[in-house]
């Protein structure tokens, strides 16, 4: 009757779920890389050609057509063929005030600097996760510090998000009730964004686990110590009292 | 004419200013008319932008004025549970501190996100609007509003914080005699041995 009375833990259940993912350490390694390569890709939105995809925001005028990205912004004129890419700071003013404005505008309310934060954390993320391969003897420290840097990872991309979906769609209603321009929320870029941060989470609800099962082991040893040192007071109890008979 | 100083953004022509809050919209003419209205379907001086649409697309569809009720409601039950905690007889309740600590947890959660929908909604807005230099319409963002946001984020943070630090102080002070109580009794069996030794001896 013990044993089926046994509480319900959200870590139990995490570690229940751990012991049945096969080869997790592989798994988990591959869910890394994964939200680590839609990061960069969401990153490297706008800074090329080829990648106007994964873009924030398109904005149309009369005469051009701007796509903004977190760090990059494109701008196309509607009578010619070839677009020009930029980074988001190094815009000139004088070449086009609506590339400007946009790019601005993604500056001041996008706040890309939160997703360079993020990207330095899931590098981290990564930095630690190859170290455990190279220094194996510490590896319960370097599961601990993954487990930190990819759940803030995950927090911060997610806020990062939120306040790119909330100020771009902001943005683009503005444009559109003004008559200046025609904008668009790009959903690829948050489609990335989102999937990035559930694959961190993922991350850390794995290592999660394997904290878990580290200190059930170590729990586990405790119990054992606390047993032989048991006996061992036994003994000297044992001791004590024939070195008291004999010397009466 | 005091609802026309807590705008969340104000759009600006060189006829009239229009204050648009969460639910209510006034306009101040140039002749100092003042009208309030909950929506307006149109305005002399503000030809480019349609106030309908302002309201319909971008306060329902972005800015959420439903969520202000509901921080209101969350906070409302919360102040409550507050005052029903502080009856005598009632506050020695365990699960009612552990909902009112909840309550408190979710009201600041549901704050925080009704600032940050507010701020970052309408400062976009604004800046999309820009400053008259296309089309005569300056808007600018109602700072008042902003403060008043992010300053009751502030208090009700600090009464959390508070509520959880009077939590653990007390569950501390509960341990702790516990533990004392159960060293009074573990002093019990050492008094025994020595006695039954003193026997021994004697």
């Amino acid at each position: 009757m013990e044993r089926g009375t046994s509480k319900f833990s959200w870590i139990g259940l995490v570690a229940r779920i751990y012991n049945y993912i096969p080869h997790p350490s592989i798994f988990s390694n591959a869910i890394l890389g994964i939200a680590w390569l839609f990061l960069i890709f969401l990153c490297c939105s706008c800074l090329t050609k080829s990648s106007i995809f994964a873009r924030l925001l398109r904005v149309k005028n009369e005469t051009t057509t701007v796509d903004v990205g977190f760090f990059g912004v494109c701008d196309q004129a509607i009578n010619s063929t070839s677009r020009v890419c930029h980074e988001l700071r190094n815009w000139d003013q004088t070449t086009g005030g609506l590339a400007y404005e946009t790019s601005r505008f993604a500056w001041l309310q996008v706040h890309p600097v939160l997703l360079a934060i993020v990207v330095v954390f899931s590098t981290l993320s990564i930095v630690l996760t190859i170290l455990k391969y190279l220094a194996p003897a510490y590896i319960r420290q370097w599961s601990i510090s993954c487990l930190t840097t990819s759940t803030a990872a995950c927090l911060l991309l997610a806020l990062q998000m939120a306040l790119a979906h909330i100020s771009a769609n902001s943005y683009a209603v503005g444009m559109n009730l003004t008559g200046k321009a025609t904008a668009k929320f790009g959903v690829a870029a948050a489609v990335f964004g989102w999937i990035s941060s559930g694959f961190f989470l993922l991350f850390s609800l794995i290592h999660l686990g394997l904290w878990t099962i580290e200190r059930n082991k170590q729990k586990l040893f405790e119990e054992t110590s606390l047993s032989f040192s048991f006996i061992t007071t036994k003994l000297r109890l044992i001791e004590t009292q024939y070195f008291i008979c004999k010397d009466y | 004419s005091t609802t026309s100083k807590f705008q969340l953004f104000s759009l600006a022509t060189n006829v009239a200013q229009i204050n648009v809050g969460y639910f209510n919209m006034c306009v101040l003419s140039a002749n100092a008319t003042l009208i309030c209205k909950p929506q307006f379907t149109g305005c002399p001086g503000l030809t480019s932008i349609s106030l309908t649409d302002v309201r319909s697309k971008f306060l329902i569809n972005e800015v959420h004025p439903w969520m202000i009720v509901f921080s209101f409601c969350v906070c409302g039950v919360s102040f409550l549970m507050g005052v029903v905690s502080s009856l005598p007889l009632i506050g020695r309740l365990e699960f009612l501190r552990n909902i009112r600590i909840s309550l408190s947890f979710f009201s600041f959660f549901s704050i925080l996100v009704t600032a940050l929908f507010a701020h970052v909604a309408v400062s976009s807005f604004v800046m999309a609007v820009g400053n008259g230099t296309q089309n005569r319409v300056t808007a600018s963002l109602g700072k008042k509003a902003m403060i008043f946001l992010w300053c009751s984020m502030g208090l009700v943070t600090l009464t959390g914080i508070t509520d959880s630090i009077i939590l653990l102080v007390t569950s501390r002070t509960k341990k702790i005699r516990k533990t004392i109580l159960e060293k009074s009794k573990v002093l019990t069996p050492s008094s025994s041995f020595s006695s039954k030794s003193s026997t021994t001896k004697y």
